[in-house]
């Protein structure tokens, strides 16, 4: 048993020697303290101190089982870890240990979901614990196989498929607890029998995925070609463009340096990737779905406003990666502040807060080009078209974040994702407060100030960042 | 003090602690143009601190630290044109291909030996289009140092630039780079913590110890004349040795000193004293204990 508790204990070793535990916290909080606030706020009457009560334990049951799902979610690539060439000794030695492991949380987990919610499922137990306890091992059984992220994929498309109601007969002989109980018993034996049935020489071959794993966990940069969507990421032909046109004009050497922080920091890669999955959702939803039974217009409707929100989310996404990706680019920028044709420390700094700078304006013009033109060709309202332009320039404020002493930085964990997401959150509550207080304050009125509130914002943080002599390498003044 | 203002490698007084704990202590060092210096130190002796700090690539706490005579946190594109720096790290532009990573740099630099190039990555077997990422640890490690060597550096710095080799890997790597692709006025200063490269090919040997440079010297002289002496107390009082290494805790009656070959030659004949030749692991051992 003591070996067991080691194994589950590997995730939360893991996550407490990284940075990040104060968002994890935050949104647990958050997600406690919600069905009681929510409750506060809508009801009319003066809600009684049981029903206020059931609803925090409502939220805090809520927040525990989410921190189970990221425990379980972490546990497997935990298990994974052990399968390192150098374990391949010793594996044989716990291998029952980490199956029982896997076998006890893939067992009850489920069990427990589905007692929590026996009110609402009407006496399906068991055929609720059968479709979590087969969810947790298609995802254990990823560590054999990636390929099964497939049968994931297509699994979760059955339902749209699928021609009427799913009967779920009581009397069907198929459908009795014993039945049900040993195929999810037999199911777990032989899901894991087979993820843990790798020997010998298997180890050695896996080398460079647990290599690439151990890079993740350590927090260092990964460059996988397996899923690689290099067909759309212009990184290579810009700067292909950038060398020829330094072979003409050596002058303009200074414009090679942002690549040495690759392509995560142009704003091309990161709009293409949000264009071409958008444009492969619209692909499946008009010609794949549109013919089941369970489609309809407003799945459409919900999948446009999906696409817009995930435009939306490109500033947000781009500053929040951004302190990460310049600390695990140092080591490129150390050569990079030792080349003899380009300028000196405080020049480079300038050079390249001010391309970030660059980046995060584009991503966030593309962005209102995006709402401006679905707002002008959807049927939305006037208040829904109001709402997307507040979202949009709530995210303008964000820019201040590139500006920042990247060498103060400790480590790759320090992205200040909470600020990212909380403070336009804020901001937006804050305006709607504005505007239910003065409904007759025009929405452009309000964008406008949020322009002119960053502005001088950004000049200052600008003028702070080049007092400081040399900003990068990130991390060098730590 | 011309020598001085010449002198590729300069540092005085640089002190550098992380969060509170002290790496570097006032620590100063010098390394004349031409030679071949191993920086020893034990693990998290903060080798490749000093080797950051002087590159200008960690902010000081204090002192100064110059290449060529001229503060490394303002370098002139000259300097910059003489140094090159292989990092510990192998695995940068991971996401290039060697031939991109290559021209890149070719840009980066007003000198660029691409025959040199073309000769070091046939000579070592390297595959131009093959990603980065998808080398070898030895690979990426010896695309690093042609990376470094194709602007002709004066002085090169290489921070334990063969730590993930084998053995064998080592050797062959560490002959090559010495005999037949450094020109011989190229100043290196190479960090280790394997002895075994160093005595292939350092010249001079710089011992790290608790934040300071506590000894340099050239090697042969260091092998030649460095001795531990046991002895009673007052016998080892009254030896004059030209430099003490380290003097063990009272009452120990040893002495790790270095004598001239006159005073080995006495000492030999003395009932009264016993003298141990060391290895060069032996007096790491010795004087970072």
């Amino acid at each position: 048993m003591k070996a067991i508790i080691s194994v589950w204990m590997q995730p939360v070793f893991a996550r407490s020697n990284t940075a990040g535990l104060k968002i994890l916290y935050a949104l647990l909080a958050v997600i406690a303290l919600l069905p009681a606030v929510l409750m506060q706020f809508s009801s009319h009457n003066k809600s009684d101190s049981l029903s206020f009560f059931l609803a925090l334990a409502i939220g805090t049951g809520a927040a525990v089982g989410l921190l189970l799902i990221f425990w379980f979610v972490m546990l497997v690539p935990s298990v994974a870890l052990q399968y390192t060439p150098a374990n391949a000794g010793l594996v044989p030695q716990i291998k029952r240990q980490m199956l029982w492991a896997l076998a006890i949380p893939v067992l009850l987990m489920p069990g427990i979901v589905a007692l929590a919610l026996g009110t609402h499922l009407k006496g399906l137990f068991f055929q609720s614990w059968l479709l979590g306890v087969f969810a947790m091992l298609v995802y254990i059984a990823t560590l054999r196989s990636k390929w099964v992220f497939i049968l994931l994929v297509l699994l979760s498309q059955l339902p749209m498929w699928w021609g009427g109601p799913i009967s779920l007969n009581p009397q069907a002989s198929w459908n009795q607890p014993v039945l049900l109980l040993l195929l999810g018993l037999g199911l777990t034996a032989a899901i894991l029998h087979w993820v843990f049935s790798i020997r010998g020489d298997q180890h050695f071959k896996r080398e460079e995925s647990f290599t690439m794993m151990q890079k993740v966990m350590n927090g260092e940069e990964i460059n996988s070609n397996q899923y690689s969507m290099s067909f759309i990421n212009p990184y290579g032909f810009l700067l292909r463009l950038c060398m020829h046109k330094i072979r003409k004009t050596p002058a303009a050497v200074t414009q090679l340096m942002p690549y040495a922080f690759g392509a995560q920091v142009f704003w091309l890669t990161s709009f293409l990737s949000v264009a071409v999955m958008s444009v492969g959702l619209g692909i499946y939803f008009v010609f794949f779905l549109q013919h089941s039974s369970k489609f309809g217009e407003e799945d459409l409707g919900l999948a446009y406003a999906a696409a817009m929100v995930a435009f939306l989310m490109l500033p947000l996404i781009y500053v929040a990666m951004l302190r990460a990706t310049m600390y695990q680019r140092r080591g490129e920028h150390s050569l990079l502040m030792l080349a003899a044709a380009l300028p000196s420390q405080t020049e480079q700094t300038r050079i390249t807060l001010h391309f970030l700078l660059r980046q995060f304006f584009s991503l966030w013009l593309v962005t209102l080009v995006i709402v401006a033109v679905t707002m002008h060709f959807s049927p939305a309202s006037k208040k829904a078209a109001e709402m997307a332009w507040l979202a949009c320039f709530c995210l303008l404020p964000l820019s201040v974040m590139t500006l920042h002493n990247y060498a103060a930085i400790k480590s790759r964990y320090e992205t200040a994702l909470l600020i990212a997401f909380v403070f336009p959150i804020l901001l937006g509550l804050a305006l709607l407060g504005l505007l239910k207080l003065w409904p007759a304050l025009p929405v452009w009125l309000v964008c406008s100030l949020i322009v002119l509130a960053t502005l001088p914002v950004l000049r200052w943080r600008w003028q702070r960042r080049m007092g400081v002599s040399a900003v990068f390498p990130a991390g060098r003044a730590v | 003090m011309q020598a001085q203002l010449n002198a590729p490698v300069q540092i005085q007084g640089l002190s550098k602690s992380f969060s509170g704990q002290s790496v570097l202590k006032n620590l100063d060092w010098q390394i004349a143009p031409g030679s071949i210096v191993g920086l020893l130190g034990r693990n998290g002796a903060g080798k490749s601190t000093l080797i950051e700090c002087l590159l200008g690539l960690r902010d000081i706490d204090g002192g100064t630290t110059s290449l060529y005579g001229e503060n490394t946190a303002q370098l002139s594109a000259d300097t910059k044109a003489k140094i090159a720096y292989v990092p510990q790290r192998s695995d940068l532009f991971e996401w290039l291909t060697a031939r991109q990573m290559l021209a890149y740099f070719q840009q980066l630099y007003p000198r660029w030996n691409e025959a040199k190039v073309q000769s070091l990555m046939q000579a070592w077997d390297l595959p131009f289009d093959k990603v980065i990422n998808k080398l070898s640890i030895g690979q990426k490690q010896r695309l690093s140092i042609i990376r470094a060597l194709a602007h002709e550096p004066e002085l090169l710095i290489l921070d334990e630039p063969v730590s993930s080799l084998d053995p064998a890997g080592r050797r062959d790597f560490l002959r090559e780079l010495i005999d037949s692709v450094i020109d011989k006025q190229t100043t290196i200063v190479f960090s280790t913590h394997i002895l075994s490269d160093l005595e292939r090919v350092a010249m001079d040997v710089a011992f790290l110890h608790e934040g300071h440079i506590v000894h340099q010297q050239s090697l042969d002289d260091m092998m030649d004349n460095t001795v531990r002496v046991s002895a009673g107390y007052t016998v080892l009082q009254q030896l004059q040795p030209q430099k003490i290494l380290r003097r063990f805790a009272q009452g120990d009656g040893r002495l790790l000193a270095q004598f001239s070959a006159e005073q080995l030659q006495a000492l030999q004949s003395r009932t009264d004293v016993r003298i141990d030749k060391l290895s060069l692991e032996d007096i790491f051992i010795e004087m970072t204990r």
